[in-house]
């Protein structure tokens, strides 16, 4: 196949291919997820943790401080562990009470502040926190894994990698609160410090942090248990352990409110991957980097276990696939001639699942990173582009026709079409799908019903004075501003909108989740239902102490059991 | 007490969306308070009796003839909800102009005016230069400025601020063009309140966050959770977060 030489702007994929939401919930972790980000950063900044106070008793509840020095100053992850009954021990967002409750706080707490942290943090939502706090967390035990350590370290042995890659981490997070919420620090003035500077950096760092604090748990209790025989964890073991979560609708409508964000997010990817597609040729090392990951892969997959008929569909596949394309990959030497990546993802689109195209998007970029590491800084928040109220009601239309054909292309007569609902509970003011014709709170929809109202709007632009300005228009028909605000900004960010109608019923919301966290860096996604999902984090990462440049990026599609690993070498 | 400039942010709208305010106006409404409080304007009991009283959507409405009067007549209309849209309208005027790129705008009964300030800085810092001319029975004249380097406040001597911040019946002349030579000259009066000040104000209110008095907060939450739908047991069953 011969290919012609085109730029990466050229090879952009449209937006009408990238924005479609099984396609958004097809998404993997990249070397520009956040955490992937935030440890590189960590290592080639050289920053340094130390355990500042490690107040725990025999079975590891207590108070702790881990403190991370920056060459732009300091932070404190503060954490409170306590004993929790088993049937208090809940990972919905309506939970009171948790194993461990975690702050990340801006410099160093003094003994004052310790106090104030313990009476707020471990309440969590019914607490406060102070804007020298930026990240608010709390985490459960994964118990039977957890007792399951601590009993293999107290009688002086590691840890099968089997049985920790069945579950996968000790504890899991069931919240990560940032910007302001609850009293925290304003991400502006989160950001002001120069500390943190790309999205969700203080997030993640907590997140990784709380792993730190995780294995340590378990050896402290280990030791207290048999102080003569018990041993520490090995690294290998120790890098198995990441950090579970779990993630419902409250994340959903993230990517709808944020679209600039999201464009952002969304165009730095695409920009990595058009920017390895125009490369006329593949160097002999980063051949062999690829066909080492595509490898791995497939003995990462082998671990990527869920109850989800559907995704475990899309994982049967996966694995058929990978096995397909190292079969290709051998026999027709793919990469060898020009333009390799070009024919790689032309393949794909022709022959595989959509899981298996962005997952080879993934591994595409990996050995790229001195091309493209430096879009992690363009992922940040925009300026808000500026409203344009002169903009005249015949140039809105076109750019709807353009921007929004998608939407009008949509029939909202069918009754499926507008199944769904988005709502904010009186439980905990957190968003929720309900079903229109089934259950209350339709009147109090939330504004994810994006294509509807685009329809709407055009039908009356179409009948309203085509020369009359934008600002004329909202000051007889106000209802519109959201809507007319957001397609100025969609024009000029094509990145920006999910292209599907989120109200019809097969609208899957665990797409949403999927595709924030992919940006993340999570992998193993483990939907428990169409409407929330069980993620690893930062499974198989370097922990702090041994964490180096070289090392920064080699845990991308961890492979913890040996099994998984043969299985891979089994296919050549 | 005090709350972070997010949390006050989120309140605010969602206080105007249970009060029924247009979508869209709610954002610029709760990013107008937001922006007023962290320079400590105390304007949030005006917005909540503003939102209290305001009859859906109906009170953010105008006929087309209203709005080709020479002098648009708010008439009890919500003078913090239609700030953006008024400032909106100047810059689609100055933008029509062919020749100068610049506009104007003369409105009668003009409640809360100093939502202006924040409705222009978005647009100043694209190098649009404001001016605010305010002045009714009880209180003014007023000067507002809004340039690209900053917001200043200029008033007669002896001239409270609080006027601007819960009066009503405002008139308003104002004035915007990219070429400050343009504008009308600078207000004869002294500055009741300079860049600088607003400047650490909000700086200030970013580190610190702002104190939110609890009957303010309790006006707002309870605006806010009209926007709430009870859980039911289906959604129980089905939901998770």
């Amino acid at each position: 196949m011969l290919m012609p030489a085109r730029t990466a702007t050229q090879l952009l994929r449209p937006p009408a291919t990238v924005m479609r939401l099984q396609r958004l919930g097809s998404f993997h972790q990249t070397r520009l997820s956040f955490m992937r980000c935030l440890l590189r950063r960590i290592a080639q900044e050289d920053w340094r943790l130390t355990r500042a106070l490690f107040e725990l008793d025999a079975d590891g509840y207590g108070t702790v401080v881990y403190r991370v020095a920056t060459p732009v100053g300091s932070c404190s992850l503060v954490g409170f562990s306590r004993q929790l009954d088993p049937e208090e021990r809940n990972d919905r967002v309506i939970a009171e009470k948790w194993d461990a409750t975690f702050t990340l706080l801006l410099g160093e707490p003094d003994a004052d502040d310790i106090e104030r942290l313990r009476a707020n943090v471990p309440l969590q939502e019914a607490g406060r926190v102070s804007a020298r706090e930026c990240v608010l967390s709390r985490a459960n035990k994964s118990v039977r894994l957890f007792e399951y350590v601590v009993d293999c370290l107290a009688q002086g042995h590691q840890p099968n990698l089997q049985d920790i890659a069945a579950v996968g981490y000790l504890m899991r997070t069931t919240a990560v609160y940032g910007n302001g919420k609850f009293g925290l620090s304003d991400l502006s003035n989160t950001f002001a410090g120069g500390l943190f500077r790309r999205p969700f950096e203080a997030e993640m760092l907590t997140v990784y942090l709380i792993r730190e604090f995780t294995l340590d748990l378990v050896e402290h209790i280990a030791a207290q248990r048999a102080p003569d025989q018990a041993v520490r964890l090995a690294v290998r073991q120790r890098r198995s352990f990441g950090i579970g979560n779990s993630t419902g609708l409250g994340m959903a409508p993230f990517l709808i409110a944020h679209p600039g964000l999201f464009h952002r997010w969304v165009y730095a990817r695409e920009t990595a991957i058009a920017r390895v597609l125009a490369l006329p040729a593949a160097e002999p090392a980063e051949r062999a980097a690829f066909i080492r990951l595509l490898k791995q892969a497939v003995s990462h997959v082998a671990e990527w276990h869920t109850g989800d008929s559907r995704q475990a569909a899309r994982i049967t596949r996966l694995q058929q696939e990978l096995r397909d394309l190292s079969r290709q990959m051998n026999e027709d030497g793919l990469l060898t001639g020009s333009y390799p990546w070009q024919r790689l993802q032309a393949l794909a689109a022709a022959q595989y699942s959509e899981e298996m195209q962005e997952l080879l998007h993934s591994l595409m970029i990996e050995p790229y990173g001195e091309l493209v590491d430096e879009l992690a800084d363009t992922m940040a928040d925009p300026e808000m582009p500026v409203f344009n109220p002169a903009l005249q009601l015949a140039a809105l239309c076109t750019l709807i026709e353009q921007h929004y054909d998608w939407a009008l292309a949509l029939d909202f007569t069918q009754p499926d079409a507008q199944h769904f609902f988005w709502y904010r509970s009186q439980e905990k003011e957190e968003p929720r799908l309900g079903e229109r014709h089934q259950e209350p709170g339709a009147d109090k929809e939330m504004r994810l019903d994006i294509a509807r109202e685009v329809q709407q709007l055009y039908q009356e632009l179409t009948a309203a004075d085509p020369t009359e300005s934008v600002a004329v228009f909202l000051l007889r028909q106000p209802r519109w501003r959201y809507l007319i605000r957001r397609l100025q900004l969609v024009a000029k960010h094509p990145y920006a909108e999910i292209r599907d109608n989120l109200l019809a019923a097969e609208c899957l919301a665990v797409d949403l989740l999927r595709c924030k966290l992919s940006f993340f860096g999570a992998v193993k996604f483990d939907p428990r239902s169409d409407r929330w999902t069980r993620i690893t984090m930062y499974q198989g990462a370097p922990c702090f102490a041994e964490l180096k440049s070289d090392n920064a990026d080699a845990w991308v599609l961890p492979v913890l059991s040996e099994d998984s690993a043969l299985l891979a070498d089994s296919m050549g | 007490m005090r709350r972070s400039l997010n949390e006050l942010y989120h309140i605010c709208q969602k206080a105007a969306e249970g009060a029924s305010v247009p979508a869209g106006l709610d954002n610029d409404l709760a990013q107008g308070s937001v922006w007023l409080v962290a320079r400590e304007f105390a304007v949030l009991d005006a917005l909540c009796n503003e939102l209290t009283h305001l009859n859906g959507r109906t009170d953010c409405c105008f006929s087309k003839a209203e709005i080709q009067c020479e002098t648009i007549a708010l008439a009890h209309r919500p003078g913090a909800l239609l700030a953006a849209p008024l400032v909106d309208l100047l810059l689609a005027r100055a933008s029509d102009s062919s020749d100068s790129s610049f506009g104007q705008l003369k409105v009668d009964g003009l409640s809360t005016p100093l939502y202006l300030a924040p409705a222009a800085v978005a647009y100043a810092r694209e190098g649009w230069h404001f001016r605010f001319a305010l002045e009714n029975a009880q209180a003014g004249p007023y000067s507002l400025v809004v340039e690209p380097d900053g917001v200043c406040l200029h008033a007669a001597a002896d001239t409270a601020i609080s006027p601007l911040l819960d009066g009503s019946g405002f008139t308003l002349s104002a004035y915007c063009t990219r070429e400050p030579g343009l504008l009308p000259a600078a207000s004869p009066h002294p500055v009741l309140m300079s860049r600088e000040v607003f400047h650490s104000r909000a700086v200030h209110s970013q580190a610190q966050g702002v104190e939110v008095s609890r009957i303010a907060w309790e006006r707002l939450q309870a605006l806010a959770r009209k926007t709430l739908v009870p859980a039911t047991a289906q959604s129980r069953e089905r939901g998770a977060g």
